[in-house]
């Protein structure tokens, strides 16, 4: 399975949790399945917000680019193209940067920690990764391929 | 986690002059099949492409389509699940079937606030005074003097505090002549001076308290022995049985029940929520922590 494959798969399960948060804000599945943590008082609080819409749709909106492009990258036209490797990381990237920044508001303003928020950043973090490893992966070939091949592209 | 990308590896192989790309420069050096190999234009980008669709590629995308297909299906089944089960009514859930009592008390706010709070609390809780002293004061000016909320003491005195009791008599008593509050945060803040494990007699110390503001502390001394607001007290108590409250301090903003100490933001951020979301809001979208 390629990286951008494992990105892909990586995005659905977060688009999924996402999904679910959202519907959480919605009022459609009542109580919050929360273990461990205090999931419904980050979900209550001002953070779970961002421009008027709560930040679990974003969520959804963020994991389904990631996806779309992952796939769109694993489709023999774009397989090789570098385009993707470094839309994806900047995609990631950004999901990174907020995750961090919602990770940062819980810990040290909320004072609560949300299982799925924390689940959600891990995802991230894994899909930025792997997203550094495409991009590195392809970057080396598009420098190395030419001087190396035996004949020029 | 992650595997090589077969065109990665063709990549490589390419690179290192044993690919596609290179056996059809090499012509044969990498042995086999030259009639395949010919036919494969130089240099063509096309070729680690067809190495990967013959070689693993339409396997690979088929257990990704796979992988992707289960995880659709698993994951609209679960949300499809959660979205349309009975809704449990959890302990920590305000019942709507649940008659109010007659519990009155003591209420401070503007009666046309979005939201209401209710307070559980004991006098000689050390939580309960620890959010009295530290956290109330912001709560008031900035929540209740704003005219966000209302909020309502409600006596719920523990069994294990001797003198909660006489307190809680000390500050309805001070309440009839209109001073429920002064008495409540004097009491709070005092609670070493006159508990339990401080003292045998808190109505002395408490009468202290009566002078310094200003009641009449006779007419005050005769409603605290009287025990004249007992049933009051047991009613604002049989509230919060009824709210299944077993620990105080613990408050009610809108349709959720929070038990245990309480921040400045917290309360802040439900009180928010709870305007979001209307004093009508569903019992089911409830429960805090």
């Amino acid at each position: 399975m390629t990286r951008r494959m494992v990105l892909a798969l990586l995005a659905l399960v977060g688009a999924f949790l996402s999904a679910y948060l959202t519907l959480y804000k919605l009022g459609y599945v009542g109580q919050l399945a929360c273990a461990i943590g205090s999931c419904e008082q980050v979900q209550s609080s001002r953070w779970s917000m961002w421009l008027g819409i709560p930040v679990a749709t974003w969520g959804v909106a963020f994991y389904l680019a990631v996806l779309i492009t992952a796939v769109a990258g694993t489709q023999p036209r774009f397989a090789d193209a570098l385009g993707v490797s470094r839309l994806l990381v900047a995609l990631t990237g950004w999901g990174l940067l907020f995750s961090a920044y919602l990770t940062a508001m819980e810990l040290f303003v909320i004072h609560a920690i949300c299982l799925y928020c924390v689940t959600s950043a891990l995802i991230v973090t894994a899909m930025f990764v792997v997203a550094a490893l495409d991009w590195r992966a392809r970057g080396a070939i598009a420098r190395g391929a030419p001087a190396r091949s035996a004949t020029p592209a | 986690m992650v595997s090589r990308m077969p065109g990665d590896e063709g990549r490589k192989r390419g690179g290192s002059g044993k690919g596609a790309s290179g056996a059809s420069g090499a012509s044969g050096a990498s042995g086999g099949a030259p009639r395949g190999q010919q036919r494969t234009p130089p240099a063509s980008r096309s070729a680690p492409r067809a190495r990967r669709g013959a070689a693993g590629g339409p396997p690979n995308q088929r257990v990704f389509v796979a992988v992707v297909v289960l995880l659709v299906v698993v994951g609209a089944g679960v949300l499809g699940y959660l979205a349309n089960r009975p809704k449990p009514v959890a302990a920590r859930t305000l019942d709507a079937a649940v008659p109010a009592s007659a519990a009155t008390g003591h209420t401070l706010g503007r009666s046309d606030a979005p939201v209401h709070i209710m307070e559980f609390a004991d006098f000689e809780c050390p939580a309960c005074a620890n959010y009295t002293v530290v956290t109330e004061p912001d709560v008031r000016r900035r929540i209740i003097d704003s005219g966000y909320a209302q909020v309502t003491y409600y006596d719920f005195p523990l069994p294990q505090h001797k003198n909660t009791l006489v307190a809680s008599e000390a500050a309805a008593c001070a309440g009839d002549q209109g001073k429920f509050w002064e008495m409540h945060d004097r009491l709070f803040q005092g609670q070493t001076e006159w508990n339990g494990e401080t003292t045998s007699d808190p109505e002395k110390v408490m009468r202290g308290y009566a002078q310094t503001l200003g009641l009449d502390v006779p007419r005050w001394q005769q409603c605290v022995e009287q025990g004249a607001h007992q049933r009051d007290i047991a009613a604002n108590k049989a509230e919060g049985e009824q709210l299944h409250v077993n620990e105080t301090p613990t408050f009610v903003i809108g349709n959720r029940v929070l038990p245990g100490a309480i921040t400045f933001d917290e309360l802040h951020a439900y009180v928010d929520s709870a305007r979001g979301r209307g004093p009508g809001a569903p019992a089911h979208t409830s429960a805090a922590r």
